[in-house]
């Protein structure tokens, strides 16, 4: 029995639809709808968010009507948790948190920002999932007419969102974090400073071999910028327990993070979809660090009661993939995990959020150190390394790459990727540009989905 | 010689590829760099001839295709490209890369994957806000071009050296610049299009037959009368490759192109390097410093520059050219357009020549446009 | 110049209480979206497609804030049993309530209970109507506008399951057999409403024969209220946002109303400046324009009572939307629904984002 679902039974573990996620819920008791709340010890009705997915498919997230969701309580929790950041940010504001748009870095600048008492951070970067949720054209037509059109990152959407007013609040600081990343949200960031005023720039770094000690003093002079904007606007002075407790706590949820991935991507227990969320929220806890930490030793708990009892979620002999950059489209990992195959490794652009910080040096080297670890900071071999090892770790069959078309690093190095994963590891590579939002995935990206994975099926035959 | 006779400038670039070709037979190393955040003078001061790389063209577009998708920027496909077919590029002994745009930064290491050419990435922060930081850390990326310099050329760019160097480009930019204030006198009979043949030509040579060149035209034989009537332009967006005329030749056709701010262009000779303070020091905060590129962050003195020219140079129409895929300029476009409330031609292309007629049409419309608004 | 916001965004920022760039407009514009349409009564109310359809185009031409799905109040009763004939012009007409009295009603209801599924198919009654209207507008526009679907309330329904007569007499004589109708009533409602949660629709509980023009306010706490309350109970259970719609008269009851737990109360025939008084920081409003003007009027008078209407109905703390009281006359002229909808508009502008004048 897995002791933190509060004497609920989790049914057998499965993938269902959103209908058969009405009728589970139908069974959920009362209590618990009660028991979970965000911003702890917070208790007020507004902060409750264990809801199934029909509540947030009314209020616009079509797609959900498509997915599969993992059935077990903690699963619950997580999309009802993620389902309602935007609102929580609003909550935010409203129960006096300053609210703190930290955008392009992936990850290490949250760990700053959660130091200050009251001080949420956000990545409006994450919006970029928004449009495929809503199966919507609504902010990327928004974030055209400003000035970012077609062919761009769906990471656009951000743009759109900053300019509605309406899916997160006015921030009250943003950091945009530009350099050694991606140009398409270089370029979001530039006309949302312009059209925020309200912006700090910062650096990334390029990651130069043997150059690291410069690169984290460079960072940190950079972070200190941003600390004092901090201050200025909390009046909270930041001392280094602060920071390092900030620090321990972004490790808590890094170790879990790495614990479920173990689980999942070794023994099957979670699905890709729930596993892409949760490997994201190491990017900012979807707002709400406490909470977060709880949903994730609720999910260990349950991954880990699957694996003792031996009850994967996927069949443990399903075909075994590697995934490269996150689908925008969720529907992706539903339709491969349906069609027998699942994810065992993944590289989604945030290596700088997994990897954990260092706790024995100042709070400011060790975020900076973090950030030199990003996926993309670095050379597209560094990136393809990244994904090698994980694929080794859990003997993946082939590798995935969704990209985006006009995706600055898409284009550069997509290619080289493949070329040199297939060079190293003998594996086929299905690469494919990820359709703008609709119902549906397109029929020529599904065929050749079920092509390569048949691929990997004869592979296999003929292995035995 | 006549500054507009594109001819001439052909076979003194003819003249100085096989002087170049002489130079490496004896031993002097020929670097190649794409950016003008590549401080030349240290290349100088290592002994090196430094070759601007901007040449671009649809069939390098295309070979470079192979490792690259087909939304990657035309430029650096064919920058790609062409280190299988250009004997210049083939000739190279390094190539300098900075990390401006994430295409750009991406392509030494691609270059690298296939060419036997060591290569250096010089790490310029993407953020433009002169924080000492930052500038300390690009002096130290200076440093390391140094010692790659060294021991590529067995020269150490002394301070002497350094500023020997500085001095030379100093005087260059200062020379070019008249000529750039030059193209906006009207009646002066120099075009654009020739300007840009000029820089990209002063990119090749030795900065001694540059500055013999400019002498030359600085004092023309009587210019050929320019109608005043044409409508004035400011040229704006991506990077202009040297072999890549049609549009200011087609635009040149029915209007002045007054002012730019292109990276082959005007933006290649404004400022000055300190010559008081170190030299490294110095050039950081030269090359630091520059009018930023659109992919700088943040880049509003780029706007305010525009807006400068806009008024010094009574430029009455914008236009905005972007090569396809090239992030950092195409989204900047909308802003310029309200920022600085002139009509703007927005034109996207990849050297393909695909829509040429089609661009004829929209330029001279637009040119009418701006006319009939004159009127 | 397109709106900073659209429906969706507007209505997602009144319900957590954040400004809106204006208030939403909400004439409670249902069957009239037929004729506007061309298209019969009787094909609107019996067809899904079609009703979704003409509210489509409706929401197109006066471009409203919500999509409503809605027939008439007889609609879970008729899946209960009641009898109601379809004219081609007009909404349904009940037929033959299930039961004559409440005696008859009693001896078959223990059936009738357990016979209720906890989730309807589409054949229960029209509910199938229902769902392909839902279906259809959200498909077609859900991520813009919420769809929303009328719901009966129990005590309304339980008057269509029995002769009006015996139940209203009944509620002094036999008050237990009223409560355990409604308890039957009140499960046919969830379970309807949970087919219609799953469509992808934001429910509303509409009970306009529990208003003060029916029943006495010591009735409307003892016999409408509760089984409301069990419904909107169900329905927070998913953490919906509850409208309850009560048309006619409800000054008597407005002060109890916010007990039943919805978050906006869509009002009618009350002085808006009363409901403001009594439970406006407590809830949001609706409401609530006299259909009848909105009929009869000229365009130009209807703009200066909205633009009244609108500037007290802004004083809401909680929010406000600007509406009708109740549905929109079936043959209400269109250039007044445009006025209606233009004059809230304008008069309902907020400061957006709030800090920052807003250039017309």
């Amino acid at each position: 029995m897995n002791e933190l679902n509060f004497g609920y039974q989790d049914p057998a573990p499965d993938r269902i639809t959103f209908e058969e996620w009405d009728d589970l819920f139908q069974k959920i008791p009362d209590q618990l709808i009660e028991k979970f709340h965000y911003f702890p010890p917070n208790t007020e009705a507004w902060s409750k968010y264990l809801f199934p997915p029909q509540v947030f498919a009314i209020y616009g997230a079509r797609h959900l009507r498509r997915l599969k969701f993992d059935n077990s309580l903690a699963a619950l929790r997580l999309w009802g948790f993620v389902n309602n950041e935007s609102e929580r940010l609003f909550r935010a504001r409203q129960s006096g948190r300053k609210v703190i748009a930290v955008m392009g870095d992936l990850g290490p600048l949250a760990v700053l920002v959660n130091a200050f008492p009251g001080c949420v951070p956000f990545y409006p970067d994450c919006w970029w999932w928004t449009p495929f949720a809503m199966e919507s054209d609504v902010l990327l037509d928004t974030a055209a007419r400003l000035g970012i059109g077609e062919a761009t990152c769906y990471s656009r959407a951000a743009l759109g969102a900053f300019a509605k007013h309406s899916y997160f609040p006015d921030p009250d600081l943003i950091f945009a974090a530009t350099g050694a990343s991606c140009d398409d949200y270089s370029g979001v960031e530039s006309l949302v400073a312009r059209m925020t005023g309200n912006c700090l720039w910062i650096e990334t770094p390029l990651r130069l071999p043997d150059d690291t000690e410069a690169l984290v003093n460079l960072l940190v002079s950079e972070y200190r910028r941003a600390v004092s904007a901090l201050e200025d606007l909390t009046r909270i002075r930041l001392t280094e327990s602060m920071l390092a407790k900030s620090v321990q706590r972004a490790n808590e949820v890094r170790r879990l993070t790495a614990r479920l991935r173990r689980l999942a991507y070794q023994d099957a227990v979670l699905p890709a979809l729930e596993m892409m969320l949760v490997e994201f929220g190491c990017l900012h806890y979807y707002s709400d660090i406490s909470e977060w930490t709880e949903i994730l030793r609720h999910l260990t708990a349950t991954a880990e009661y699957r694996r003792q009892t031996s009850q994967p979620v996927n069949n443990p002999d399903a075909l075994r993939l590697a995934w490269l950059t996150p689908p925008a489209d969720p529907l992706l990992l539903t339709l491969i995990e349906d069609r027998g195959a699942r994810v065992v490794a993944t590289e989604y652009v945030i290596n700088q959020a997994l990897t954990l910080l260092d706790e024995s040096v100042p709070g400011l080297t060790a975020i900076a150190l973090s950030h030199l670890n990003g996926s993309l900071n670095g050379t597209t071999a560094e990136r393809a390394a990244l994904l090698i090892s994980a694929a080794q770790a859990h003997q993946a069959e082939g590798l995935v790459i969704s990209g985006i078309l006009g995706g600055s690093h898409c284009a550069m190095e997509s290619r080289l990727i493949a070329e040199i994963v297939k060079k190293k590891l003998t594996m086929p590579v299905l690469e494919f540009d990820v359709a703008p939002p609709h119902p549906e995935i397109d029929r020529s990206t599904r065929t050749r989905i079920d092509a390569f994975l048949e691929l990997l099926r004869s592979r296999r035959c003929r292995k035995f | 010689m006549g500054i507009n006779e594109p001819e001439s400038l052909t076979v003194l670039r003819q003249h100085r590829l096989n002087e170049l070709q002489e130079l490496k037979s004896r031993g002097t190393r020929l670097i190649g760099y794409f950016c003008l955040y590549v401080p030349v003078e240290i290349v100088r001061a290592a002994g090196a001839v430094p070759v601007r790389l901007a040449r671009a063209d649809y069939p390098s577009s295309v070979a470079g295709e192979q490792l690259l998708r087909v939304d990657a920027c035309p430029f650096c496909k064919s920058s790609l490209g062409l280190f299988n077919s250009d004997p210049l590029y083939q000739q190279l002994d390094g190539v300098i890369f900075v990390n401006t745009c994430d295409m750009m930064r991406r392509l030494p290491e691609l270059v690298a994957t296939r060419v036997r050419i060591p290569v250096f990435q010089l790490y310029l922060p993407r953020t433009s806000e002169p924080v000492p930081s930052r500038i300390a850390e690009f002096t130290r990326q200076l440093n390391r071009l140094t010692e790659f310099l060294s021991h590529l050329t067995g020269t150490t760019p002394d301070r002497e050296r350094l500023l020997a160097a500085i001095s030379t480009e100093n005087q260059l930019r200062s020379k070019l610049r008249a000529l750039e204030m030059l193209r906006a006198v009207p009646g002066s009979g120099l075009k654009t299009s020739r300007f840009f043949d000029l820089i990209a030509l002063a990119t090749l040579l030795a900065p001694e037959q540059t500055l013999t060149l400019i002498s030359e035209i600085i004092n023309p034989p009587t210019p050929p009368a320019v109608d005043e009537c044409q409508p004035r332009l400011l040229l704006a967006g991506s990077i202009v490759a040297e072999s890549d005329r049609d549009l200011l030749n087609l635009i040149e056709e029915r209007a002045a192109i007054v002012a730019d701010v292109i990276c082959t262009g005007a933006r290649l000779v404004e400022g000055e390097v300190a010559t008081t303070a170190e030299p490294l020091t110095a050039l950081a905060r030269y090359y630091f410093g520059r009018i930023p590129c659109a992919c700088r962050r943040p880049n509003d003195r780029l706007y305010q520059h525009i807006q400068q020219l806009i008024e010094q140079r009574r430029v009455q129409g914008i236009v905005y050219q972007t090569l396809l895929y090239c992030d950092p300029w195409r989204f900047e476009a909308r802003d310029l357009r309200r920022w600085t409330g002139l009509p703007m031609l927005e034109i996207d292309h990849d050297y393909s020549r695909q829509n040429y007629e089609q661009l004829r049409t929209r330029i001279e419309a637009f040119v009418e446009m701006l006319c009939s608004l004159k009127r | 110049m397109p709106e900073i916001l659209n429906p969706r965004e507007r209505f997602s920022l009144l319900v957590i209480d954040e400004p809106q760039d204006r208030v939403p407009v909400f004439p409670l514009l249902t069957s009239a979206a037929a004729p506007l349409a061309g298209v019969p009564l009787r094909d609107y109310y019996t067809d899904g497609i079609t009703m979704a359809k003409c509210q489509l185009r409706a929401q197109e031409r006066f471009q409203t804030d919500f999509i409503s799905i809605f027939s008439e109040v007889g609609i879970i009763a008729e899946a209960l049993g009641s009898e109601y004939r379809y004219p081609e012009a007009d909404l349904p007409v009940l037929n033959q309530p299930l039961w004559q009295d409440l005696e008859q009603a009693q001896r078959s209801l223990d059936r009738l209970q357990t016979a209720i599924p906890a989730l309807p198919d589409r054949n229960f009654g029209r509910l199938g109507v229902y769902l392909d209207a839902i279906n259809y507008a959200y498909q077609a526009i859900a991520d813009r506008v919420p769809v929303l679907a009328y719901v009966p309330a129990p005590f309304t329904t339980a008057q269509q399951l029995v002769e009006p007569e015996s139940l209203l007499i009944g509620l002094v004589e036999n008050p237990d057999a009223v409560q355990r109708l409604l308890t039957l009533a009140t499960r046919a409602v969830i379970a309807f409403s949970r087919a219609v949660i799953r469509a992808g629709a934001l429910p509303i509980l509409v009970d306009p024969l529990a208003s003060g023009s029916v029943l006495s306010p010591e009735h409307y706490r003892q016999f409408a209220l509760p089984y409301e309350q069990q419904v909107i109970n169900f329905w927070h259970r998913y953490d919906l946002d509850v409208v309850l719609h009560i048309c006619g008269a409800t000054s008597g009851i407005i002060g109890i109303m916010p007990e039943t737990g919805a978050d906006l109360l869509s009002i009618d025939q009350i002085e808006l400046d009363c409901a403001l008084n009594t439970v406006g920081t407590r809830v949001r409003l609706i409401g609530n324009f006299d259909t009848t003007t909105l009929w009869l009027a000229r365009p130009g008078e209807i703009e200066s009572r909205v633009t009244e209407m609108v500037i007290k109905g802004k004083t809401a703390p909680r929010g406000y939307v600007c509406a009708t009281g109740c549905e929109v006359p079936i043959a209400t002229p269109p250039e007044n629904l445009a006025a209606f909808v233009r004059a809230g508009k304008i008069a309902g502008e907020y400061e957006f984002p709030p800090g920052r004048k807003r250039s017309r």
